[in-house]
């Protein structure tokens, strides 16, 4: 997924407004340092891939999620994810 | 961004579409599916019963399709009894969770093996949540065989009244 290490995402959906509303596109790069507040594209193993920003990380390494709008599934739904299933991290929003 | 450019960049790997992934609380719950899944399961296991012992396929079809039906009711019951079902509910009605634990057992029952009494405890079970599913809601429900096989007596609301 992706080319030289970027991927541009179409996001789905209304539950990372306002930052990303739905129909937005995004350029997300692979292999960037993720901490919390970070939004990111996870491959999620309930959910698919989806993207969310991290709430916490916990001391055991997982990456715990979070929606920015109202309607997104919540914190205790996503769980937490190990890193090597986060794909990449939002550069910026392209439209 | 043109219809063009994002198939093409789809092509090539670099457009992906990620899910924001959103549970829309839309508040709309119906016994109707679980009843209907119930009297299906029954309506597979008179179909399997019937069926020639060599038509194999067709017995193995009506067997995945028992087994599909049985667990859409638990779906179906599982969500508004988890999503639906608050407190002041169970105070009302306390034997909502052993009736909804009843027709978990009594699916799986269903999906294990083909007794049609099984099938029709599922479809009474089910009547029963259904009749308290009504009730929390104000509206009065009647039970009637349903118009098509097996024609089993099913819970409905009676709206409008």
């Amino acid at each position: 997924m992706g080319l030289l290490g970027f991927v541009i995402a179409r996001v789905r959906g209304a539950s990372m407004e306002p930052g990303l509303p739905d129909g937005s596109f995004a350029l997300f790069r692979r292999r960037k340092a993720v901490k919390r507040g970070d939004v990111i594209l996870v491959d999620h193993p309930e959910f698919g891939l989806i993207v969310k920003r991290v709430h916490v990380v916990s001391r055991s390494g997982l990456f715990h999620l979070e929606g920015t709008g109202k309607l997104s599934t919540d914190r205790s739904r996503l769980g937490g994810v190990e890193r090597d299933r986060i794909k990449g991290k939002l550069l910026f929003k392209i439209l | 961004m043109t219809n063009a450019l994002t198939k093409l960049l789809e092509k090539s790997g670099l457009l992906v579409t990620a899910e924001a992934h959103c549970d829309v609380p839309c508040g709309i719950y119906d016994t109707g599916p679980a009843l209907y899944h119930a009297v299906s399961v029954v309506r597979l296991m008179d179909q399997y019963l019937a069926a020639d012992e060599g038509a194999f396929l067709t017995r193995a079809r009506l067997v995945a399709n028992k087994e599909e039906q049985a667990e859409k009711v638990k779906h179906e019951i599982r969500v508004i009894w988890g999503d639906y079902v608050k407190p002041p509910i169970v105070e009302k009605y306390p034997n909502i969770h052993e009736l909804t634990h009843s027709i978990m057992m009594t699916a799986s029952k269903c999906k294990q093996d083909c007794h049609r009494e099984d099938g029709e405890k599922l479809v009474e079970l089910v009547n029963g949540f259904a009749e308290i599913f009504w009730a929390t809601k104000g509206v009065k429900t009647g039970k009637a065989p349903c118009p098509y096989e097996p024609k089993l007596p099913v819970v409905f609301p009676v709206l409008g009244e």
